[in-house]
């Protein structure tokens, strides 16, 4: 499969960014390309610009002091995120996604800007122009009248199956936003994601991802992602956890708990961390945590991959992840 | 110094240079000048009439050199069943569509364009005219008596049925001890070979075609070329240069070929077709889903009375090779363990959907998976141990099936053994932590088939030359297909030892070009190093016996007390006494003053060939047959259902291991592929639609799934392979699913029954096993 024809741009510095999102209408930016690239050669999205940003050396950076936090420039691969030691030692839900996303050679190519920034995914939407052409209906995403995975629904219910996300909300990431003015916005990253699988972010044709930022754990805080796939690489989660929990005397502190792959973008399950949050952690305590997930998730079914099995595996992965954090947190 | 100087010895593959420096030339990497671009309409509809095509706007877009349709076409059908007696009507297929599509994706249509996106641009601009028939998505639906016929000619959409009966299983049911009747099911699953289906083909003006063609079989694609675009076959010329993997889907004469040579005629330029990944996945062939319910009776002691075998396969649109497919799930059945009494019944449906055809372990994994599961079942009820049951029943040396089969070699035992072994049995066997396991499962496939489906009356099997060079060096002509295993090296080996030669660099194999190497029918039924490797081996023989003659005269010696080994031929227990290999063939040349060459040639054994008892199942079908056995380690998370393989000890009797990393190599890759087809790969269809159409949707094993694997090669030194080998690269495919099934089982205490053994179908099975 060929790319279709576009007009090559590049941006030397993040106001270029801006600029040419603004001159240029129909425009893209290719960060890693490792996602963006096959859905042009499937003409999932047919850009006449293509803005080239990884020249910009500034967004390849990552920055950590215990006051400031961490920041991670929007290019910084996952390769890098998934190495760097300050990650790994303090922000190692975000290590763990970062190193379980597809396989080495995208992890080298793509970036943590880029993975946020995907959009929900569908066996009925993410195939050939061909395949879809032939189609004799045309399901919600592609301006139809249906879906094919939940017969009934009103609204297209693709997954969003990015791994960092989850781990980015469990740690209280924010993330910087350049709009189409030049200006910046810190948000948090749950605001980030609008739950909705037909856009699953904020977006605006001329805004992108400068920067993640995720403040410095307190003491006694562990984190951990866990996802399970169908296969150890090259493969999106059929599920994702991560839980980042602080621990005091024996006590929760503090927990964040996400998960990833059950809808139309990361949930947040607060009322499993509510239940930990104040109590002394046990084995019980957690099963009731992971129970709670197990009740609020309704996820989407995947192709082959059905809704009992996914929230059963839920629960097991809420449960795993936040053992492993209780544990890494003393 | 060991008995041979050359085979079974560690050789580097002749190809290796060329593949790990990305030289290596396949069918899509030609560049000719002038060259075309040729891309393929396909039907969007599962069952349709073509009322019209109207290709005038496609012809009218720039660039655009030719577009082909089913009217351009002879009405010969392609496929490779063929031979006589078979019907015609067992070549059900078109290169292009003529009167109906049978399947999303069918052939309608074909453009040469001077570039891939007007090429693309041009398949937009056909206008299809269908008439829309009622589409049948699976067997059921298929086997109404009402149902619409997929093809006029086959009634109630069987393709294809295979019913014999031998013995009485009546009466061996009746004195059994015990009987077990059970029921599983296999999915589709595609052969993710590495190079997508491709070819480039140039018509010249004389009339003639020559086509690089990514295929197993150039012998077979030449004749259905010639037929389809109505040219001599003296006129096709196939040329097989390197392939990435075919493991059956190649084996098959696939519509680019004909396509593209029409396509060059029509244009006048040179056309090249390389199928997307999509395209490949969607359309080509794919291993046959079954239905099977197997009765087994046996004796207390574990010993087999009968087997009652019942089969009902999807095969999708088209026939493909199912008369062979459907035939071997039967015959198959004959071993690695003494059968007294079979019943067997199958059939195969035609349905709407992408066709099903041959895949590495053709015929044999579908219904090994049943027999060993069943096997464990059995032996856990009657109190045996599972390698006891399977030492009691099993065949050996010498034995012939009651349908005929020769059992020329047998390492059945020793595979047994070496597998357990290499797994820890003693150790691990039910006596793991729970949800660890371990189990195995037994093996035996052809080696070799005794006739082929397509010639009628081939020359012979295979064909090998051997000509050689003023300096001593040498040329061997093979028609047989290297398609990644390594025969090409194997058989230079097996001539290069014959002759005596010091090493392989002093003969280059020069393969599969039908325009200069002989008749070879090509890879498939694990025949090469018997077909081929013997032919080798008797022209090496007569070009050797020729030296030697003109060596006796040079050294004044008998014929019969000289030797040739390692480069020279010397007088037997007198090392000083000789001339080199080099000086022997110039004295010869000088002497004789005509050519040599030597012919080689092979068929199998006569009874192997007689198919007058097709219809009961009895024909010995293969020159000798290939055993083994798989021990699998599992570790399976019982909270998740996901199953680790962990380490497959992989014991494969090879007769005798020309090149033994080759071998090696075979049993990872066989273990590679069925572990992924045990556990995640299944191709999958929604009305028709293919749906897992990409390496990301169809889930084969990426290298961090892949177990521990420990290649055991057991030598049996079979009486009819070369130096005593027999087939490496199907057998070994065929036990690990089974032997992972019954590890699973060891591990959980639950049997999952259908393919592939997903984390759901263990959970659920574990939750039900728990009363939840
Ligand atoms: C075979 C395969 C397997 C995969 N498996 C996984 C997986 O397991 N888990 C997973 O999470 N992902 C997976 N992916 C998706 C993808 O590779 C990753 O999400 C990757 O991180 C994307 O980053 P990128 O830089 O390559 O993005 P790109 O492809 O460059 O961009 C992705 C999208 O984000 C936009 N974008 C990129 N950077 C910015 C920015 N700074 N601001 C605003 N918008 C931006 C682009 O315009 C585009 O729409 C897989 C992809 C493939 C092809
Ligand atoms: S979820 Fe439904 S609407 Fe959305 S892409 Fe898939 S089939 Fe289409």
């Amino acid at each position: 499969m060929r790319l279709p024809k576009f007009e090559y741009l590049e941006a030397k510095n993040v106001k270029d960014i801006t600029s040419l999102l603004k001159k240029n209408k129909e425009a893209v930016i290719v960060a890693g390309g490792t996602d963006i690239l096959p859905k042009m050669k499937q003409r999932i999205v047919t850009p006449k610009f293509v803005i080239n940003v990884t020249k910009i050396e500034d967004l390849k950076k990552i920055e950590f002091g215990e006051k400031k936090g961490l920041a991670l420039g929007s290019l910084v691969t996952l390769d890098a995120v998934s190495k760097s030691k300050p990650v790994v030692e303090k922000f190692t839900a975000l290590a763990q996604a970062s190193g379980r996303v597809a396989s080495s050679q995208i992890r080298n190519m793509g970036t943590i800007g880029g993975n946020i920034s995907i959009e929900s995914m569908c066996m009925y939407y993410n195939q050939s122009h061909e395949w879809r052409k032939g189609r004799p209906h045309l399901c919600f995403k592609l301006g139809g009248d249906r879906c094919f995975v939940a017969k009934g629904s009103k609204e297209c219910l693709a997954l969003f199956q990015a791994d960092t996300p989850p781990a980015l909300i469990a740690l209280g990431a924010k993330v910087t936003i350049v709009d189409g003015t030049g200006k910046e916005k810190v948000i948090d990253i749950e605001k980030f994601y609008t739950q909705k699988s037909k856009k699953v972010n904020i977006l605006k044709a001329t805004d992108f991802v400068k920067q993640i930022q995720i403040p410095t754990p307190p003491k006694g805080t562990g984190s951990c992602y866990l996802k399970m796939a169908q296969r150890e690489a090259i493969d999106y989660p059929v599920a994702g956890a991560a839980a980042c929990v602080t621990v005091s005397g024996g006590k929760c502190k503090n927990a964040r708990i996400a998960v990833t792959a059950i809808g139309g973008g990361p949930l947040r399950l607060k009322n499993a961390e509510e239940i930990l949050i104040g109590n002394t952690i046990t084995d019980e305590l957690i099963e009731k945590a992971a129970d709670a997930a197990y009740e609020k998730v309704r996820p989407m079914p995947h192709f082959n991959i059905s809704v009992w099995y996914k929230r059963k595996l839920i629960r097991v992965l809420v449960k795993r992840s936040i053992k492993q954090a209780c544990n890494k947190a003393v | 110094m060991g008995k041979y100087s050359i085979i079974g010895k560690r050789q580097v593959r002749t190809d290796s240079a060329a593949k790990v420096t990305g030289s290596a030339k396949f069918a899509g990497d030609f560049i000719l000048p002038g060259m075309l671009v040729g891309k393929i309409l396909r039907s969007p509809l599962p069952h349709a009439r073509i009322l019209n095509i109207d290709k005038s706007k496609a012809l009218k877009l720039k660039g655009v050199r030719a577009v082909a349709t089913g009217k351009d076409i002879t009405d010969i059908p392609h496929g490779t069943m063929r031979v006589d007696p078979l019907p015609a009507i067992l070549r059900d297929k078109y290169s292009l569509a003529k009167e109906k599509v049978r399947f999303i994706g069918d052939e309608v249509a074909a453009v040469a364009a001077t570039d891939e996106d007007i090429a693309m641009e041009a398949l937009e601009l056909i206008k299809v005219e269908y008439e829309e028939l009622p589409a049948l998505f699976d067997i059921w639906e298929a086997m109404k008596p009402d149902a619409i016929r997929i093809h006029e000619n086959f009634p109630g959409n069987i393709s294809t049925m295979t019913t014999f009966h031998l013995g009485d299983i009546e009466k061996a049911f009746a004195e059994s001890d015990y009987i077990l009747e059970d029921k599983y099911e296999t999915q589709r699953t595609h052969h993710s070979y590495l190079e997508p289906h491709a070819v480039t083909a140039e018509y010249y003006p004389s009339g003639d075609v020559a086509l690089w063609s990514s295929t197993q079989t150039p012998f077979y694609d030449k004749v259905c070329i010639a037929e389809t675009i109505g040219i001599p076959v003296n006129k096709v010329r196939v040329i097989k240069p390197h392939v990435g993997g075919g493991f059956g889907a190649k084996g098959e004469v696939h519509t680019l070929f004909p396509i593209s040579a029409l396509l060059s005629r029509m244009s006048g330029k040179p056309v090249t077709i390389s199928y997307t990944r999509e395209e490949d996945i969607s359309t080509t062939t794919r291993r046959h889903p079954t239905i099977i319910e197997q009765k087994i009776g046996v004796k207390k002691d574990g010993r087999i009375m009968a087997f009652d075998s019942k089969i009902l396969a999807d095969g999708g649109a088209y026939q493909s090779v199912s008369m062979i497919s459907i035939f071997v799930m039967g015959v198959f059945q004959h071993g690695p363990y003494k059968l007294p009494n079979f019943r067997f019944d199958a059939r195969r449906f035609y349905t709407n959907k992408p066709y099903c055809g041959a895949q590495r372990g053709h015929g044999a994994i579908q219904p090994r998976f049943v027999i060993e599961s069943m096997m464990d079942i059995i032996a856990e009820n009657l109190n045996l141990d599972p390698i006891e049951i399977r030492k009691i029943n099993a065949l050996k040396a010498g034995d012939t099936t009651m349908n005929n089969f020769k059992i020329r070699s047998c390492g059945h035992i020793e595979s047994l053994d070496t597998a357990s072994e290499g797994i820890g049995w003693k150790k691990n066997w039910k006596k793991l932590p729970h949800g660890k396991g371990v189990g195995l499962a037994c093996n035996f496939f052809a080696s070799g088939p005794g006739f082929s489906q397509f010639y009628t009356n081939p020359p012979s099997h295979s064909g090998v030359n051997i000509t050689t060079e003023e300096d001593g060096t040498f040329l061997l002509y093979t028609g047989s297909s290297d398609i990644g295993q390594g025969s090409e090296t194997a058989l230079a080996m097996i001539a290069a030892e014959e002759i005596g030669l010091s090493g392989i660099d002093q003969l280059k194999v020069i393969a599969a070009d039908t325009a200069t190497t002989p008749l070879d029918l090509g890879t498939y039924g694990s025949r090469l190093i018997v077909c081929a490797g013997n032919a080798a081996k008797m022209a090496a023989f007569k070009i050797k016996e020729e030296l030697i003659e003109t060596a006796a005269e040079m050294l004044e010696a008998n014929k019969e007390d000289l030797e040739a080994r390692e480069g020279g031929i010397y007088v037997k227990g007198n090392p000083e006494k000789g001339i080199t290999i080099k000086q022997a063939v110039k004295t010869r040349f000088q002497i004789k003053r005509i050519p040599l060459t030597t012919v080689g040639y092979y068929n199998p054994p006569v009874d192997t060939g007689d198919v007058s008892g097709f219809a009961e199942g009895k024909v010995s079908l293969a020159a000798t047959w290939s055993f083994g056995c798989h021990a699998a380690e599992v570790d399976v998370d019982e909270e998740t259902g996901v199953v680790k393989v962990k380490k497959v000890a992989a014991a494969h009797d090879c007769g005798f291991a020309i090149n033994p990393p080759a071998v090696e190599g075979q049993i990872e890759g066989c273990v590679s592929m069925t572990f992924g087809q045990a556990t995640c790969e299944d191709y999958r269809t929604e009305k028709g639609w293919s749906m897992t159409n990409s390496f990301l949707d169809y889930k084969i094993p990426t290298s961090e799934d892949m177990p521990e694997v420990q290649s055991i090669i057991v030598e049996s030194i079979d009486s009819e392979g070369p130096f005593g080998a027999k087939e490496a690269s199907e057998g070994a495919n065929i036990p690990t699913i089974p032997a992972i099934a019954n590890a699973v089982y060891y591990a959980t205490g639950v049997r999952i029954k259908d393919l592939p053994i997903t984390p759901e179908k263990v959970l659920r099975a574990l939750e039900k096993k728990g009363g939840k």
